[in-house]
């Protein structure tokens, strides 16, 4: 079954149970992998349970899983996704992020790695030729960096670690995969460290079997090219993502200040991206056989003299635009510390943000030492929640809880619990849906839409009209309904990274896979595939009890910006609604 | 066609430019890029310049060429005048516009990169300028 490893490593922590799972051909076609497989695998693993597991039982499968490109060598396929039933959300959660990991998971023999159960004492998984769960109490209290270098050995190892924060269970904590690489969102570090799994070492010599070498030598030569001639690509590899912060304030898709402004040259000017090119950059890095290397070095803020994994865009908005503060070395520091803390650095920014306006509005008190004005108090109330320390221990509980637990839910920043990335729907109302109806909560990354919006990329069978544009919701929801079902196989399944793949559409797509799988896909069969995985997804969340009733945006994105490229633009969401569920059912 | 021929298109955008030239935050922001950067327009055919390297006339912090010329551009962006006026009218995407191929830019991403910060005070000053000239006949309706 060529794409593929077809086993599955299956770990009981608490049994100390290792074996393997197969799956048959069907189940991958109709799956095709990522968390599209994830989410069938999950609901066939907890059945009954599935509607009322609290997503810290130990029965709460963590699930790693690649696609069928992820390392073959085709540019930008480098990415794994990491599922379980979210402590943050308490829905379908679910995580991505490239690096090596999910080509060393395959090069080790499986697809994917289930674990379920909790161990007695902290331990690190270890998958090489045997399998084995070693003891490591030593280990835990160490942060993500410290963790890695104790576990990579001479570099062999590829790791998968939390820090603190998921020790702590703070609901937000992501897994930091050997230095940088963040499976941030929806609390997947959380749910790693109830089950007392400190970190995973992954290393093996399989290589990702391929078809048709012949196709895919010349797919991967063509593919190179067309990254190469494609300006976002040229504009991802000089500037990383943080690229996109002065394209994005234009069009007023920048958060300012709590999401409360439209614009704010100064401070774009400050954190953008000849800014970082001249202030903190030190070079630049990739994922596995990517030619874009849209990561970014900086200099370590604990050590200058050496590199660290630098800020991207999300967390240069979150961190620097979002909390109104123009410091890029202070949030080159607050990214090393999420990093090494094990925080996801979109909802702990966005925390921070609510119990600022909070504390501006007087209704929490002890968030008083938060405020836009003393910015440098965000590294000590990164440690605090980390450690889940004086008032960090209410915010490590994330933003909906917060509005909840002050009566403050008017300044509520997430859908479904998950807090929005930073990516304004006023500017983009597809986006703002696409929010709204997302399975994981408000998620940028498992549909095309952005891409879409942004105009970055072009697919032949979803239609943009030649007056295409941003702030109009007319027309958005067929758009958003599309780019969700192809989004499901293109993103979450396949193994191809959101920015790495922005130059290709399903054409190439369907060329990848019939190179690598040998089988050839149709447009129509992916698309369903697309709509079975999301379908599956949202099956999930209504077992327990999240249905369209939750489909909402938070209320700032009804207000109307006075300023800015999205001046007096807000999104139809009752129209997009409307429009969208008439598609769906 | 919005512009009957080039001298309306040299009026409109070229007088943009010189305006954004004369700017106190756009033009020193121009100037610091020490790029040119050339403009080529279709339907109707027209060309306009941007150097920043040579001396400008007194009130501008650089110069605006009409016409063809010899100097070798950093940046070369081509589109018909339609999309240039509606670019510079703030309806245009700009970068699925450069995805879709209505507009081709040649250079070094630096370079045009370069040109962002230039983007937003131009599209304040563009229906303003119309106005002044006596072609607001060609703002849409709301402005
Ligand atoms: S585009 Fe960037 S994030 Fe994606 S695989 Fe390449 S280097 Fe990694």
């Amino acid at each position: 079954m060529s794409g593929y490893l077809g086993k599955i490593l299956y770990v009981d922590l608490s049994k100390e149970f290792i074996s393997t799972y197969t799956l048959k051909p069907e189940t991958y076609r109709e799956w095709l992998g990522g968390s599209g497989l994830s989410a069938y695998l999950m609901d066939n693993l907890l059945k009954d349970k599935l509607g009322f597991l609290d997503p810290f039982d130990p029965e709460n499968p963590l699930i790693f899983m690649t696609g069928p490109l992820t390392g073959t060598y085709l540019t930008g396929s480098s990415r794994v996704s990491v599922s379980a039933l979210s402590p943050l959300t308490g829905i379908w959660g679910e995580s991505h992020a490239g690096g090596f990991l999910g080509k060393e998971i395959k090069a080790a023999g499986y697809d994917g790695i289930i674990v379920t159960g909790r161990a007695k004492q902290p331990v690190v998984l270890y998958i090489e030729e045997e399998i084995c769960l070693k003891e490591t109490p030593e280990l835990w209290g160490l942060d993500t960096y410290e963790t890695y270098d104790r576990i990579r050995g001479n570099g062999s190892y590829q790791v998968a670690a939390i820090g603190p924060a998921g020790e702590n269970q703070v609901l937000y904590a992501s897994i930091i995969h050997n230095k940088g690489h963040a499976f941030g969102r929806t609390g997947m570090g959380a749910v790693m460290g109830s089950k007392n799994l400190k970190a995973i070492a992954v290393k093996g010599e399989q290589k990702t079997p391929v078809k048709d070498e012949i196709a895919f030598s010349k797919l991967r030569r063509d593919l190179l090219e067309k990254s190469k001639n494609s300006l976002a690509i040229q504009m991802l590899t000089s500037f990383g993502t943080n690229g996109t912060l002065e394209i994005g304030h234009l069009s007023g898709d920048v958060p300012i200040k709590g999401w409360q402004e439209g614009e704010w040259d100064e401070g774009v000017e400050s954190l953008g991206a000849f800014s970082y090119n001249e202030k903190i950059l030190k070079g630049n890095r990739s994922c596995f056989a990517c030619s874009v290397a849209c990561k970014r070095d900086v200099a370590d803020p604990i050590n200058p003299n050496k590199k660290a994994p630098g800020p991207e865009y999300e967390t240069v908005a979150g961190f620097g635009t979002l909390l109104f503060n123009r410091d890029l070395e202070l949030v080159a520091s607050a990214n090393d510390l999420c990093n090494r803390l094990g925080l996801d650095t979109i909802s702990a920014s966005s925390t921070i943000a609510t119990a600022i306006r909070m504390s501006e509005d007087g209704l929490w008190d002890e968030s008083n030492e938060l405020s836009w004005d003393n910015p440098h108090v965000i590294l000590t109330i990164l440690e605090k929640i980390a450690a889940r320390e004086d008032i960090g221990d209410i915010l490590a509980d994330g933003t909906s809880r917060l509005v909840a637990r002050f009566n403050a839910r008017h300044l509520d920043l997430t859908v479904k619990n998950l807090e929005v990335p930073y990516h304004d729907p006023r500017a983009y109302h597809g986006l703002g849906l696409a929010y709204a109806t997302g399975n994981r909560g408000a998620c940028h990354v498992s549909c095309l839409t952005l891409n879409i919006e942004l105009g970055a990329s072009i697919y032949q069978s979803i239609d943009i009209p030649d007056d295409f544009q941003g702030q109009t919701s007319v027309g958005k929801a067929k758009l958003v309904k599309e780019a969700q079902d192809l989004g499901s196989v293109f993103l979450a399944a396949s193994g191809f990274c959101q920015l790495g793949s922005i130059p290709f559409d399903e054409s190439d797509l369907q060329s990848a896979l019939a190179a690598v799988t040998g089988k050839e896909y149709s447009l129509e069969e992916l698309r369903s595939i697309g709509e079975r995985i999301w379908q599956k997804k949202r099956e999930i969340n209504e077992t327990r009890k999240v249905d369209k009733s939750a489909d909402k945006l938070p209320d700032i994105f009804f207000r109307a910006q006075e300023n800015g490229g999205a001046k007096g633009s807000t999104p139809d969401i009752d129209l997009l609604l409307k429009e969208y569920w008439q598609l769906r059912e | 066609m919005v512009f009957n021929d080039a001298s309306e298109l040299y009026k409109c955008i070229g007088g943009l430019f010189v305006k954004g030239a004369q700017h106190e935050a756009m033009g020193p922001k121009v100037k610091a890029s020490n790029i040119i950067i050339r403009f080529n327009y279709t339907q109707p055919e027209a060309s306009l310049t941007i150097d920043t390297q040579s001396t400008p006339p007194e009130g501008q912090y650089f110069n605006v060429i009409h016409g063809d010329n010899d100097l070798k551009a950093d940046v070369v962006m081509s589109m018909t005048s339609d999309i240039a006026h509606q670019f510079w009218l703030g309806k245009v995407n700009l970068t699925l516009a450069l995805s879709r191929g209505q507009m081709v830019a040649q250079g070094p991403i630096q370079s045009i990169m370069r040109l962002l910060p230039v983007i937003k005070p131009a599209y304040e000053l563009y229906p303003q300028h119309l106005q002044e000239i006596g072609f607001d006949h060609l703002l849409p309706e709301e402005n």
